[in-house]
């Protein structure tokens, strides 16, 4: 009897460190895992530019697939990539931040997946970003 | 003479617009550290995606930063972050708004680095305070590298650390800040 209370015990304990090692290693979210709501560059950047609390609870924090054309390319400090999509509103852009480093990327027609970070000063912001097409 | 009047004024609306020199950027950089005293872990974390306005003529400043768009190395602490500290899903964003008062100090049109100081409002998780803030502003044709260094007490800005952390989680935090901006 007092050798089940005590391995019992054991495996809870266990159960819980392994839980913590868990919780603490736990990875990164990645978009590819998330179902993306998809959308067309020019939409996104005009729903934001109209009213950015409305857009704010429809695309905040969720993963996004944007379609549209490369305008402009930014190298982050840390050297990771922006890619600015082409809307119909200069002031008002969909900007992409990406993940992975050192892409090399052409300007054309591309198909981005990211989180949606919100509106900043009249872009929309993913972050996280992936290459779908 | 009329139209001496008209060709005057369009001119000087020329120069204006000349003069009107605004420089941007949306890859600033920033990074903020929190690690208590004796903390065995480090609490920061540092955000690639900053927008920032800087206006030559009338020495406005414009920060604007995402929260969810800071890192961590650690997935839990940036879920934390996010989800209790700073409650990113109601205030997604922060934002500085001021102005250089030493405007007359720094010379634009001339290579150099020159000391600033920038005063106004800054909003971090919904709540608004005065600030001042030193920092530096070095000139290279016709780009403008900012940078400042400067502490917030999370107190004043209602980020509840609860005790369990709070061996981890310091009361204050640094924040660095980065630009790189370029004329537009």
């Amino acid at each position: 009897m007092g050798k089940k209370i005590l391995l019992t015990i054991l495996a809870l304990v266990l159960i819980g460190v392994c839980t913590g090692i868990y919780m603490w290693n736990k990875p990164h979210k990645k978009v590819e895992q998330a179902e993306g709501i998809v959308i067309d560059a020019r939409v996104l950047a005009k729903e934001y530019s109209t009213d950015e609390k409305a857009a704010d609870t429809k695309y905040l924090n969720k993963a996004i697939e944007v379609k549209g054309t490369i305008d402009e390319l930014e190298k982050t400090q840390d050297g990771g990539l922006m890619v600015i999509l082409k809307t119909d509103d200069v002031a008002a852009g969909v900007q992409c931040a990406m993940r992975e480093k050192g892409l090399a990327l052409k300007r054309g027609h591309i198909v981005i997946k990211g989180f949606c970070s919100g509106g900043l000063m009249g872009s929309v912001s993913l972050t996280d970003c992936v290459i779908v097409q | 003479m009329k139209k001496l009047l008209l060709t005057v004024s369009c001119l000087m609306m020329a120069t204006t617009a000349m003069f009107a020199q605004k420089y941007m950027t949306r890859t600033g950089r920033i990074s903020f550290n929190a690690t208590a005293a004796k903390s065995p872990e480090k609490i920061e974390a540092i955000n690639n995606e900053v927008a920032n306005i800087v206006d030559a003529k009338t020495g406005d400043i414009v920060f604007q930063v995402l929260i969810k768009s800071f890192k961590f190395e650690r997935e839990l602490m940036q879920e934390h972050f996010n989800e209790n500290y700073m409650q990113s899903d109601k205030f997604p964003k922060s934002e500085f708004k001021g102005k250089i008062d030493n405007l007359s100090d720094v010379n634009f049109t001339k290579d150099g680095t020159y000391n600033a100081k920038v005063s106004g409002k800054l909003t971090i998780h919904g709540v608004t305070k005065d600030v001042n803030v030193p920092g530096t502003i070095a000139v290279k044709g016709n780009t403008v590298a900012v940078k400042a260094k400067f502490s917030v007490k999370l107190n004043d800005y209602n980020i509840d650390i609860p005790a369990m952390v709070a061996d981890k989680v310091g009361k204050d935090a640094t924040i660095t800040l980065e630009g790189n901006l370029t004329q537009k």
